[in-house]
């Protein structure tokens, strides 16, 4: 078994052990969760052995191709280049946080709580690996069920009403992209359902490449979300109990843009580039909105729930550039959303857990009763304004100078992003923790304690490392980003199959270096799967 | 022909046939307890399920009957379904106030009925095979004959079903008098170069399966007949009846109207978009467990149906019709199943709201119904997004996209209310003083084993795909 099966093989394992475990106590369920999961991120970490090819090239790495349902074209085919090697790190790290996170919020049923997030990291896994669209398909769905439950189960107030919002929402949006999969199966004439194969070997005329981008993207645009499909969001995260929260902002958000850039875009690079301005303009729009609505939420997990919607816009814009460095900010950007945002809602629900309530106005002078935890909560907000210093800088800076000549208009617009999102940022830290202590009932709080500092640090350290060192990260996303931007630009200018000069000749880094350790997918695979295009 | 006549093809039919008339006469005479006939019963469907998997012949009785590959999937399955009916019928007899031997009996005749149409070749063995099954399940509908709401079921039933026994006996003429023959291929040739008659009686004998397999506009009687029947025998119906009566349409179309396939298959289209809509539209009203399963079983008609229309000429799309149409049987019987293991406060699930609370009560239970419902909806890992996603497929390749496009908007209505149903048992607290109760036996087994399967099915289904495939590929 590869090491990618591993990693989504193990918590499944997991979660049937606690599934038939049926008087197993809850400490014990909660212990052997943690304990899987932190063995499942030291497992992932493995991959970056590898973190010198993936510099390398765009070469899919730890491929594993075999047969499930041949005579039908599907095929389980796994492997990750330097995309989804990050966003696969990510989901490996938020889960054992957000595990711990809720270690003693959660108070009922934890047996199933467990099994439900070992679940998740599976589905989560999978569908970062899954080079089939098949497999991807399932992946992609199998996420929606686990969630549903956390959210149903174990949320707040109207706790039904936003699980059924958001399964329906997201199941309504993916069931287009799955016509689009069986319309894309027999317009490629490959009988296959294999990523690379299509890629390869696809010629679609561009009024059909709309249509079935057009049911890509809605698929992922709602899961992004991109305005005006974000309205589940606040709901299923209001709603949602901490973890579920932190794994939904932190990994399944990005599962949107993930699906842009590993999909949507490359398999209709026409349409794509056709669509770029108004993907632009809708995550612009999403910029703008969703800060001014934070500005105004009473409520601390909403505030942070719309300001993800700000954020993501800000990754949109990036990805609807299509410029090197704009798509290289917004894979990045998703990574520091995921690290910013999961400690927010982390902290956020560490007050909940204190005071049973989220209001702002319930709060104030919080830094005189718990100062450890107005410092690290000081720290957070930094990252997520994107201070330079932290990770946020980075990926906002590449972003906006990327896609400056894609459309300064749009730029421009989106600037009054970064400063609303300093302003409704702030201004709720200042609320939350300054001045005096107003309401006696906060007066003693007790401040971080032990398990609450180790779910935090990571992420702190994290987005500080990010925030210097953001070379170790940007080397592998690069490779993978600049073959989808070359191989999109080249397609959308020629819609026929015509004879293309060779990749390296192409290349604007000079020659790609062959690189001899590259896992090549099985032989009966056509070519064309990796770097090259023929 | 010389010598002996091979009815290797009907032997099946005549086993259980025999097995009928054990239990009829093990009453009589013996006055056996139901465990008796139950065991009986068992022996002859078992026989008969031997006797189709080592059938080497295809022999054909003079071309009214024929075995092959495609007759044996269908009879498998229809003889795997009525073991599993038997054994949940029999849990519940004694509650029901039902003569077991007069209620097995039916049961068995009305899988010679099944049997007959799964592998009828010529058109009146169909009709013939078709009452054989359809007056055994009205007086099943009927039993026990006290309870009035029984009898109302059995006599919407028994009016719906002779009305569309005559269209479709009313097609066989016309497409006698086009071709001058009954069997199926030798239909084929005169009804391919079309003509007035051809086409009238392929357009009659479509509506009376469309009315058989519960189509929309066609689908009427299901609820109130779903409603009425014991659960058992609604069970039974919904899986059973299923196969057989695609069974012998997939036949149908393939061999004798399959070459005017231009003409009828935009309507069947329409048919089965419009059956999509309207049975989960009226699922999403129902509150009525039973109720709910009927609309969800007509949605379920619709989704074959793309498969129908997806039919090219090598079989593709019927395999998908043939995939569905088993594993959705399984699924179905699991959540009838499901009804019939568990009690609350004394009395069988009736409303949605009765499983309230549930999952606190009994969470593998709880699982096992929910995985199935997942199986419906057409959400992996399941055996139902399998066969969605092939009949989908096959309605893709067949250029119809727009039939996928409502099948996959549906499903997702679809969740809505299966989802319901996970919400209230999951999500929800149990109402005070409610009290569940699992039934020792046969239900809560017969549960698990569908759910495995349905799992296992959802995760590695290419075998069976490949059984599908091997099947429908026979007819051409």
């Amino acid at each position: 078994m590869g090491i990618l099966s591993l990693l989504i093989f193990l918590p499944l394992a997991g979660a049937l052990v606690l599934a038939l475990g049926r008087g197993m106590s809850d400490g014990l369920a909660k212990r052997i969760a943690l304990g899987l999961t932190l063995a499942i991120f030291g497992i992932s970490l493995s991959l970056l052995t590898q973190l010198p090819g993936f510099e390398i090239s765009a070469n899919y790495r730890f491929v594993e191709n075999l047969g499930w349902m041949n005579q039908w074209g599907i095929r389980y085919h796994l492997g990750i280049d330097g995309i989804s090697l990050w966003l696969i790190l990510l989901s490996t790290l938020l889960t054992p946080i957000a595990l711990l996170g809720s270690w003693t919020s959660i108070e009922e049923r934890v047996r199933e709580f467990n099994i439900f997030m070992l679940v998740l990291e599976a589905a989560m896994i999978g569908v970062f690996c899954a080079l089939d669209l098949f497999l991807f398909y399932v992946f992609w769905e199998a996420m929606l069920i686990p969630m549903y439950f956390l959210i149903g189960i174990f949320g707040h107030g109207r706790r039904i009403y936003a699980a059924v919002k958001f399964f329906l929402y997201t199941m309504a949006g993916s069931a287009l992209m799955l016509v689009a999969f069986l319309v894309l199966y027999r317009e490629s004439g490959l009988q296959t359902f294999d990523l690379p194969t299509l890629l390869a070997g696809t010629h679609l005329d561009p009024s059909l490449q709309m249509w079935l981008f057009l049911a890509f993207a809605l698929a992922f645009a709602i899961k992004v979300p991109m305005f005006p499909f974000h309205t589940w969001l606040p709901d299923a995260h209001g709603e949602a109990p901490t973890a579920g929260s932190v794994i939904l902002a932190s990994v399944m958000l990005k599962m949107g843009g993930y699906g842009f850039l590993r999909l949507a875009i490359p398999l209709f690079p026409v349409a794509a580039v056709a669509c770029a301005p108004v993907i632009g303009l809708l995550a612009v729009i999403g910029i703008v909105y969703g800060a001014l609505v934070s500005l105004v939420q009473p409520d601390l997990k909403k505030l942070v729930a719309y300001s993800s919607v700000s954020h993501l816009g800000f990754v949109m814009l990036g990805i609807a550039a299509l410029s090197p460095m704009s798509v290289v900010g917004a894979t990045y950007q998703m990574l520091n959303h995921g690290i910013s945002t999961g400690a927010l809602f982390l902290m956020v629900g560490m007050l909940y857990e204190r005071r049973h309530t989220r209001l702002i106005s319930e709060f104030g002078g919080l830094k005189n009763v718990m100062p450890r935890f107005a410092a690290v909560f000081l720290l957070v907000c930094l990252s997520s304004i994107a201070v330079p210093g932290f990770n946020g800088f980075i990926g906002e800076f590449l972003i906006l100078v990327g896609s400056f000549s894609f459309s300064p208009v749009l730029v421009i617009f989106s600037t009054l992003g970064v400063i609303l999102s300093a302003a409704y940022i702030l201004w709720m830290n200042q609320r939350v923790m300054l001045g005096e202590v107003t309401n006696p009932k906060n007066a003693n709080l007790p401040d971080l304690n032990p398990r609450e500092w180790l779910t935090l640090l990571p992420l702190v350290f994290l987005s500080l490392f990010m925030g210097v060192f953001s070379s170790t990260f940007t080397a592998s996303i690069e490779p993978p980003v600049l073959k989808i931007i070359q191989d999109a630009r080249i397609k959308s200018f020629t819609t026929a199959p015509v004879i293309l000069p060779p990749a390296a000749a192409i290349e604007p880094h000079g020659p790609v270096r062959e690189e001899p350790k590259t896992e090549e997918p099985a032989p009966h695979q056509p070519a064309a799967v990796e770097g090259a295009h023929p | 022909m010389i010598g002996v006549v091979d009815i290797s093809a009907v032997l099946p039919a005549i086993i259980v046939a025999l097995a009928a008339f054990a239990v009829l006469l093990s009453g009589a005479f013996a006055n056996a307890g139901i465990s008796a006939c139950r065991l009986i019963a068992t022996a002859g469907l078992l026989g008969a399920l031997a006797e189709v998997l080592v059938r080497q012949s295809a022999g054909n009785l003079g071309g009214t009957v024929v075995g092959g590959p495609y007759s044996l999937f269908l009879e498998a399955s229809i003889l795997i379904v009525a073991i599993v009916a038997v054994w949940l019928a029999s849990a519940r007899i004694e509650d029901d106030h039902v003569n077991p031997h007069e209620f097995l009996t039916l049961m068995l005749f009305s899988v010679v009925g099944m049997l007959g149409l799964a592998t009828a070749a010529e058109a009146i063995s169909l009709f013939v095979a078709l009452e054989i099954m359809s007056v055994a399940l009205y007086a099943l509908c009927a039993m026990p004959r006290t309870a009035p709401q029984r009898q109302e079921a059995a006599i919407k039933y028994f009016i719906t079903g002779a009305f569309s026994s005559a269209f479709l006996l009313f097609g066989i003429a016309l497409l006698y008098g086009a071709s001058g023959s009954t069997t199926f291929v030798s239909m084929s040739g005169a009804v391919s170069q079309g003509g007035p008659l051809a086409l009238m009686g392929a357009a009659f004998f479509l509506v009376g399966f469309l009315f058989k397999v519960g189509a929309a506009p066609f689908h009427m009687w299901s609820p109130d007949v779903y409603q009425g029947a014991t659960t058992s025998v609604t069970a039974f119906m919904a899986a059973a009846v299923k196969i057989a009566a695609f069974g012998a349409l997939g036949r149908v179309v393939a061999l004798a109207i399959g070459g005017v396939s231009a003409s009828w298959v935009p309507a069947v289209a329409l048919v089965a978009a419009f059956t999509m809509v309207i049975g989960n539209l009226g699922a999403l009203a129902q509150s009525d467990l039973k109720r709910l399963l009927a609309y969800s079983s007509v949605a379920h008609a619709g989704y074959m149906l793309s498969g129908i229309v997806g039919m090219d000429n090598r079989g593709d799309g019927l395999d998908a019709v043939l995939f569905y149409i088993s594993t959705y049987a399984i699924t179905n019987l699991g959540a009838f199943a499901f009804l019939i293991a568990i009690r609350r406060n004394g009395s069988e699930p009736a409303t949605i709201t009765d499983l309230r609370g549930f999952a606190r009560r009994n969470p593998s239970l709880a699982a096992m119904l929910t995985l199935m419902l997942i199986s419906l909806t057409g959400i992996p890992v399941s055996a139902g997004f399998v066969g969605k996603f092939q009949l989908f497929k096959a309605a893709v390749q067949a250029g119809y996209s727009g039939i996928a496009i409502v099948g996959v908007l549906m499903s997702a209505v679809s969740a809505f209310y299966y989802l319901r149903l996970v919400v209230l048992m999951y999500m929800e607290e149990p109402d005070e003083g409610s009290v569940f109760q699992t039934e020792a036996g046969a239900a809560p087994w017969i549960v698990t084993v569908a759910a495995a399967i349905t799992f296992g099915l959802g995760i590695y289904p290419a075998p069976l795909l490949a059984l599908a495939k091997a099947a429908a590929a026979s007819l051409f």
